[in-house]
């Protein structure tokens, strides 16, 4: 076997070794319960939890971090479709078209499909961290700022797709999404932008409590203000629509955007610094545009939940990339791992580059976990659809209390609080006079990512460090981006030429 | 790559009482946030105002980074000294400037503390960020923990190996640098040795992180850059950088592989051997090379202080003193900073205070050809 599968097999003897597979089992079991917390990520557990590690071994630390940034991904999406709170910023794609299932009385296809996607989307990820290891030490260093501009005007160029219905409404939101992603201090020059003068808004506004806002503060006054009795109009669970095993074989029928989506987490995630968020919003622009007019994005298509779910778990194998192979951490969660191996002894990068089946021992932690909390909420779907038939005057305060709670817990700051309220009097008003909350939140996201590699990209440019149109990453990025605006064309083409020939051959008739 | 190593093996090998000991302890990882004291009150006499009560410690930046480190390998020893319970609190943002000035504006009762960067927030304070309190007057410092030698990296691809070589390759075509932010200490140094070796240069600002910009000298896209040890030391020892120069006065024995780096400042560096090397031209400035050079490299090497919020009692503020003395001299913190990896170059507060006084004058001798060089790079 070759040195990779030698460590993998290795790696995977040490997590089943007992008592070592019980790390895994708690740290997940643990994650799936504090994370029904909005704002809690498997990031928050993970530095909640460094105190207690700090006399363990490295082996038992990788296994109960690697358990706790898996096992709370699936409870972040189950609260994004039950309830319209992302449990974590990369859930904020997944309520898009997830909430309106639950509105719906889909729930459990929802929920079946987002559990199979997380757990088939981080097999993918494992598999290509496996298989490329040895290609990704030439491959990494071939991605820089002109293609993660490029990954960002992808993701952008989606908002074209989801404002179809209400094209002048949409451009008026993206561009406000876009400006409040250039608060704070303007990376090349360092004047601070639209601040008014407050140490507050210095590092931009924090994306959790502006989607706590837009969508749960926002679905509690719709809630309150429509008088509806539940969130699924239904009383009782027999009388919702679709199932989990539905849900898991939407996965299936849409394989080849599973994979796309997949490889989409994967290779955001091994770009240092771009994370979770931007590896969701950007597999959920491909779904949406690759859908074409039969999509109903937005309104509770199920492959908007699927791309975001896969992406999102996709990342974490990749993510794994660059901090196997440079010491650089991939996204806050690597980043936080490398911090406490170095307070046990072992500095980032050498040691794990040195060491694959200590590397292993995290991907298979990180592995198992999402697979567990997949089954765990495959298997609790009834239970959690249950939520969508509860009566609205008992669920609204719940929500609220969650997303307050969750507000503060994020960064334990109460102006939090404040911006959750304000931007759920905000998401109210877009919902209520039909102004697109998803084009605002795609270029809220992918603004500050596309600012920056713009500005680094044209300096590049104008100091003649790069030519573009020699790098294969991004010359690859503008044909698929050419491809994509180009296809839903060619489909409008086609649909009004058959539209004239049907009206010429009733005229002739 | 190569496959197991031994020492694996060792590590899975924990007794199995004492693992279901620590999981039955995860399960309330989250409650354990407060949990309570580890050691039995030893406080000094004139800390008894702070026994038995909760210190907030504030951190600039996210978990996991060096400066959550040194907190939280800090935080139980100081907790024995003061015989109180310490929390460290991660207040990220701006680069520290949050979480510096939400220390500041805290009560000055010794119940909140923290750990910074002195050169960062001296820097951006003089260069008038909004809301950056001053160092040594808005907080006030109680020790210092480390300082992580500066050090200039190339990359492999660019053939220069020594500064020698970047002079010489600047004659050709400006030296392009890598920069994270126009008020960072790497755009500082990088700006400054341009200016005192009187070659020129480009920057490329806005890079998000010292990784970052690590990747983009592997990649070609920028020449050079200037990186604390800590960042760059796995690239250099994997020989992706090339390490160039060192910013200090004495050289770093801390990592072989800068043995053969030159330093810039002190008795025996670069400014004293080889004065020819830098620039002779009146814009960079009055006095000589060797002042020029040391004002740098004392500007660059304040350190990670560990500071409390103006206005703290004199007898409160020296309590304080000399229980972070004490921990930082304390042979247990020195032996689990030394298994973590992280270097400790610790100061008293006394002394601090005599070199922020140095570094605030450095930096106003280096401040026109600082705000020279923002100019021409925006």
């Amino acid at each position: 076997m070759s040195p990779v599968l030698d460590a993998a097999w290795e790696g995977l003897l040490l997590v089943f070794a007992w008592p070592n597979i019980l790390y895994p089992l708690a740290g997940t079991l643990a994650a799936m319960v504090f994370s029904l917390l909005p704002g809690v990520s498997g990031v928050t557990l993970m530095a909640l939890a460094i105190p207690l590690t700090l006399s363990w071994d490295p082996i038992q630390v990788l296994l109960l971090f690697g358990a706790l940034v898996g096992g709370a991904t699936f409870m972040g999406s189950a609260t994004a479709i039950l309830l319209n709170i992302p449990g974590t910023a990369p859930n904020a794609a997944t309520m898009f078209d997830g909430y309106p299932m639950a509105r719906a009385g889909h729930a459990g296809t929802a929920l079946g499909c987002s559990a199979a996607a997380s757990a088939l989307g981080s097999t993918f990820g494992v598999l290509m961290l496996v298989a490329l290891l040895p290609l990704m030490a030439v491959l990494v260093p071939l991605l820089g700022p002109p293609e993660y501009l490029m990954l960002a005007v992808w993701g952008l160029a989606a908002i074209a797709t989801v404002i179809r219905a209400s094209v002048g409404k949409g451009l008026v939101m993206a561009g406000l999404g876009l400006l409040i992603s250039f608060i704070g201090f303007d990376p090349r020059t360092a004047e601070l932008r639209y601040t008014f003068g407050t140490l507050y808004l210095q590092d931009g506004l924090h994306l959790v409590p502006v989607f706590l806002g837009i969508f749960a503060v926002a679905e509690v006054i719709d809630l309150m203000a429509s008088g509806r009795t539940t969130i699924s109009g239904a009383t009782r669970l027999d009388q919702l629509a679709g199932d989990a095993l539905e849900g898991v074989r939407a996965v299936f029928r849409n394989f080849g955007l599973f994979l796309r989506s997949s490889l989409i987490g994967t290779t955001v995630g091994a770009i240092p610094g771009l994370g979770g968020t931007a590896a969701a919003f950007v597999a959920y622009g491909e779904a949406a545009r690759s859908a074409g007019p039969d999509g109903r994005f937005g309104e509770g298509d199920i492959r908007g939940v699927l791309a975001p779910e896969a992406a999102n778990d996709a990342k974490d194998g990749g993510s794994l990339i660059p901090t196997l192979l440079f010491g650089i951490p991939g996204s806050a969660g690597t980043a936080l791992l490398l911090g406490v191996l170095a307070l046990h002894g072992i500095s980032p990068g050498e040691r794990l580059v040195s060491n694959l089946s200590l590397a292993f021992v995290l991907i298979w932690s990180l592995f198992l976990s999402n697979w567990i909390s997949s089954i765990v909420g495959l298997s609790s779907v009834n239970m959690l659809s249950r939520i969508t038939v509860v009566r609205t005057s008992r669920l609204a305060p719940l929500i609220l209390i969650l997303s307050v709670t969750g507000a503060f817990a994020y960064r334990a700051r109460f102006a939090d609080v404040w911006v959750a309220f304000g931007f759920g009097l905000l998401g109210y008003a877009m919902k209520r006079y039909g102004w697109p909350r998803v084009a605002f939140i795609i270029a809220l996201v992918l603004g500050s990512m596309f600012e920056l590699n713009l500005h680094l990209t044209m300096r590049l440019q104008e100091l003649d460090r790069i030519q573009l149109w020699t790098r294969p990453g991004f010359m690859l990025l503008v044909l698929l981006l050419g491809v994509t605006l180009w296809m839903p064309g060619v489909r409008f083409a086609a649909e009004a030429r058959e539209m004239i020939g049907r009206a010429r051959r009733r005229v002739d008739r | 790559m190569t496959g197991v190593t031994p020492d694996v093996g060792k590590l899975q090998l924990v007794p199995r009482r004492e693992a279901l000991r620590r999981l039955l302890t995860l399960c309330g990882a989250p409650l354990m946030a407060r949990r309570p004291m580890r050691r039995a009150p030893a406080a000094p006499v004139a800390c008894a105002d702070l026994e038995g009560s909760r210190i907030r410690w504030v951190v600039g930046y996210t978990p996991g980074g060096g400066y959550d480190a040194y907190s939280r390998l800090i935080e139980p020893f100081l907790e024995g000294e003061l015989a109180a319970e310490i929390f460290v609190d991660n207040v990220p943002g701006a680069g520290g400037i949050v979480g510096a000035r939400t220390l500041a504006d805290a009560p000055a009762d010794g119940r909140t503390l923290g750990l910074f960067d002195g050169s960062a927030l001296l820097m951006a304070n003089r260069r008038g960020i909004a809301h950056a309190p001053a160092v040594g007057e808005d907080l006030v410092p109680l020790g210092r923990v480390a300082r992580l030698r500066p050090i200039l990296v190339a990359g492999l691809r660019t053939g220069i190996r020594t500064i020698e070589d970047m002079i010489a390759r600047a004659r050709s075509r400006p030296i392009v640098f890598g920069i994270t932010g126009p008020v960072s200490q790497n755009f500082v140094s990088c700006a400054l040795i341009a200016d005192l070796f009187g070659f020129d240069a480009e920057f490329i600002i806005g890079y998000p992180g010292s990784s970052e910009i690590s990747l983009a000298i592997q990649r070609g896209d920028v020449d050079a850059g200037s990186s604390d040890i800590g960042s760059t030391l796995s690239s250099i020892q994997a020989r992706r950088l090339v390490p160039i120069l060192q910013l200090g006065r004495r050289r770093s024995t801390l990592v072989p592989v800068l043995d053969d780096v030159p330093q810039l400042g002190g008795e025996d560096g670069l400014a004293v051997r080889r004065p020819e090397l830098f620039s002779p031209s009146p814009q960079s400035g009055t006095g000589s090379v060797r002042a020029r050079a040391d004002q740098l490299v004392t500007f660059t090497s304040l350190g990670r202080l560990v500071v409390a919020p103006r206005g703290v009692p004199d007898r409160l503020r020296s309590c304080l003193e000399t229980a972070v003395s004490s921990v930082l001299e304390d042979p247990g913190f020195r032996a689990s900073a030394s298994a973590a990896n992280r270097p400790l170059d610790v100061a008293s507060a006394a002394d601090v205070r005599g070199e922020l006084a140095e570094a605030s004058a450095a930096f106003t001798g280096l401040l026109p050809a600082v705000e020279r060089a923002a100019r021409k790079a925006r």
